[in-house]
This record gives C-alpha cells, structure tokens and sequence, in this order.
C-alpha cells in the first residue's frame, strides 16, 4: 500500500489494514489524529513535554488494544478516550507529586498550576489589540478553575473536537458539557468584573494602570 | 452588554491560546519508535502482538509461576513434615497392665513428733520447746510418748499382688495409624492468549 493510498483511505479503512499488520496505515491514523489527541492531553495537563508523552503513550496503547476496535464509535473518538484516560491518570500522579512536594509551602492565589507552564502563542495582531495584562490574567484565572468546568472550557475552546466527542471523553452528556462550558465563562466573567475588568480590555488596563 | 462580549472574547482568544500548541515534529516517527521498541523484531501491526507474546507472557506467567513454585514448596514441605512426624512418633507397643508386689517396706517404728514445731535452735528455744511438752497424769501411759520400738508391731499392709489378681488384666491393643501417601500434581498453566 503506497502512501497516497493510505492518505485517501477511511479511518476505519486504515484500522482494517493497520489491524492486518500495514505499518503505513497506523502511521497515517497518528497523523491524522496527533493534533487532536496531543490538545486533549495538553488540555488535561497543561503542559506540551508532558502532553507529547501522554499522545505517544495512547497511540501504544491503540495499537495494542487495535484488535479489539470493532469499529462501533469513530476511531478518533476510541482514541480520544484512551488519551484522556491516560492524560487524567498522568494529572492525577502530578498532582499527588506536587502535594508531596510542595507540601509545607501555601502559596495562596500564587499557587503554582500546571495551566501556567502553558505556552504562549506566537503573538498575532489580533493579539496585540488584546490587553497583554488582561491575557495574563485569564491564564491564571483559568488554570484556577474546577478541574470539570476547565476541562470542557479548553476542550470545547479548542475548537478541536464536538461536543458529543467531548462528552465521550469526559464520560458525561452533552448538557453536561454545555454548562460545564457556560459555568466556566460565568465564573472567569465574575473573577474579571471582581479584578475590575468591567469594560473593554485596554479600558481596563488603562483604569488598572491609573489606581 | 459590550463589555461582557468584549469579556467573551477575551476568553475565547486565552483559551485557544492556551490550546495552540502542537506535538514536537517528528511525532509519528516517535511514536512509530516506540512500537518498534515495544515489539521485538517479529514484524508489524496487531499480528506482532501476537508474536512478541513471549515478551508479554514473561510479564504474566512470572508472577503465576513464582506462585506455582511457592505453592508446591510449601506443599513438599507439609509432604516432608508429615513423613518426619510419623517416623519420629514411637509405635505404640500393647500395653499389658501388670502388676508387680511391691517392695517389702522397711517397717520403722512410729515415733510421732509435733509436725507443726519447728526444731528448736537456741538453747532458749529448747528450754521453750521443751516447757510446752504435756506429760500425762501419773498413772496413764500415753502411747503416743512411749518410744519402745520393741512394743511397736508394723501395721497391716495390704498386698498389692492380691489386690492385682482379684482385678482382669487389661490388654490395650493400639490401632495401626494408616496416612495415605501426598500425591503431589503439577500445576498445569493455560498459556496466555492476548485478547481479540
């Protein structure tokens, strides 16, 4: 099978030959895929080295369990879910390291959060019209959200995947989803007017900069 | 409300600039490493799976091994200590009650002295001792004071052989301990199929 062959084929096409041994065929299921499973993982960690390790390990994972895909969900939903599971246990073990690390030491609203270690984006102009204290600030703020409602607000705001595959991934309805994102906004809403952030970004700054 | 938009907005722009980040280059290469290192050289795709089962099962079947091996080591050791019980523990021989005339006793004359007293170890103490002694009346001999060996006859004892042979003898015969040899079944281990 050459590689155009493979470039053309289903998902599930792919599978069939992958699952028949086609070294080809799975490498172009990674390439189609490694976007989407490497931002559920950084979605869920926050941390691109660490994400990159979680999308690796779930496309091991896939392969292995290859044979048991019967093809009833999308294979891209069936690997969504293998990552998250692997991200979620990766967050967790970080978790409890940092508690045992860091015990002893309250950093209070400075805690460190994984979301911080987030890389920023190659700034644009549309970014530049954005307050680059305001974008700051909504970092932190996220990363300072439940974990449920910051998981379906990166999810969904990646503009990456559905929210019926999303509800895979979290194992929840779709209502669910759809108010874990719109509770998420309501609270970074309520912590930006409470920071003073009522009117547009630069205003903000300006009044910020002023007091 | 402009500025809730405007606060939406800002929201959108952070999250998809938290989200923009992509996997290192060279991803699928690395992932495709690590199938190759996780399957031996027994070729590619699922089917390998089946092939690098030895790897996999040396994971599984070790530990259901070493189980195997514990199990049989204890059960040899019961085996062994079972069989050393039964040598060590003596046959039980038939007991014949017999009985035997017992020793003719020395007979010694009865000299009673006060268990109580304690024997006097001052001169005091024997004057003491001996101002406690009763003496009877004139007149009436008290046997209990006479110390006349020659007046003295040994009591009555009564034979044992006689009592012996009014009684039945009683043969104990002891019943034979039969312990069925441990017959010892190697553990048979299903190999491990990968499921499909």
């Amino acid at each position: 099978m050459t590689a155009t062959d493979a470039s053309e084929a289903s998902d599930l096409d792919l599978v069939r030959r992958a699952q028949a041994g086609d070294a080809e065929a799975f490498g172009e299921l990674v390439e189609r895929n490694r976007r989407a499973v490497f931002r559920a993982a950084l979605a869920a960690l926050g941390s691109p080295a660490e994400a990159d390790d979680v999308a690796q390990e779930a496309f091991v994972t896939a392969f292995r369990k290859l044979g048991g895909f019967r093809g009833e969900s999308a294979f891209r939903t069936w690997m969504l879910a293998i990552t998250w599971r692997k991200a979620i246990d990766r967050r967790t073990s970080m978790t409890r390291w940092l508690r045992q690390t860091v015990t002893q030491v309250d950093f209070g609203e400075d805690a460190p959060d994984i979301m911080e270690s987030m890389p920023a984006r190659s700034r644009s102009q549309e970014d530049e019209l954005a307050s680059a204290e305001l974008h700051r600030t909504l970092r932190r703020l996220i990363g300072t959200l439940p974990k449920k409602l910051r998981d379906a607000l990166l999810l969904a705001g990646s503009g990456e995947y559905s929210y019926e595959q999303i509800g895979e991934m979290l194992g929840s309805p779709v209502g669910t989803v759809k108010w874990r994102v719109s509770e998420a906004r309501k609270m970074l809403k309520q912590k930006l007017t409470a920071l003073g952030y009522t009117s547009s970004a630069a205003g903000a700054l300006a009044a910020r900069t002023r007091s | 409300m402009r500025s809730d938009l405007e606060l939406d907005d800002a929201i959108d722009r952070a999250v998809r600039d938290m989200m923009s980040a992509d996997a290192r280059a060279g991803f699928r290469n690395r992932v495709l490493a690590r199938l190759e290192d996780a399957v031996p050289s027994t070729g590619w795709g699922p089917s390998a799976r089946y092939a690098r089962s030895g790897q996999g099962a040396s994971w599984f079947t070790l530990p259901r091994l070493a189980a195997a091996m514990s199990v049989l080591a204890v059960a040899i050791a019961v085996a062994a200590l079972l069989r050393t019980n039964r040598a060590q523990a003596p046959a039980p021989a038939p007991v014949v009650a017999q009985t035997q005339p017992a020793a003719p006793q020395e007979v010694r004359p009865i000299v009673q002295a006060p268990a109580a007293s304690p024997k006097p170890t001052t001169e005091l103490a024997q004057r003491r001792d001996k101002s406690r002694i009763k003496f009877p009346p004139k007149g009436i001999v008290a046997a209990a004071s006479v110390a006349d060996p020659e007046a003295t006859t040994p009591a009555a004892q009564p034979d044992p052989a006689a009592a012996a042979a009014g009684s039945e003898l009683l043969i104990i015969t002891p019943v034979p301990l039969v312990i069925a040899p441990l017959i010892i079944q190697p553990i048979v281990i299903p190999p491990i199929r990968p499921p499909r």
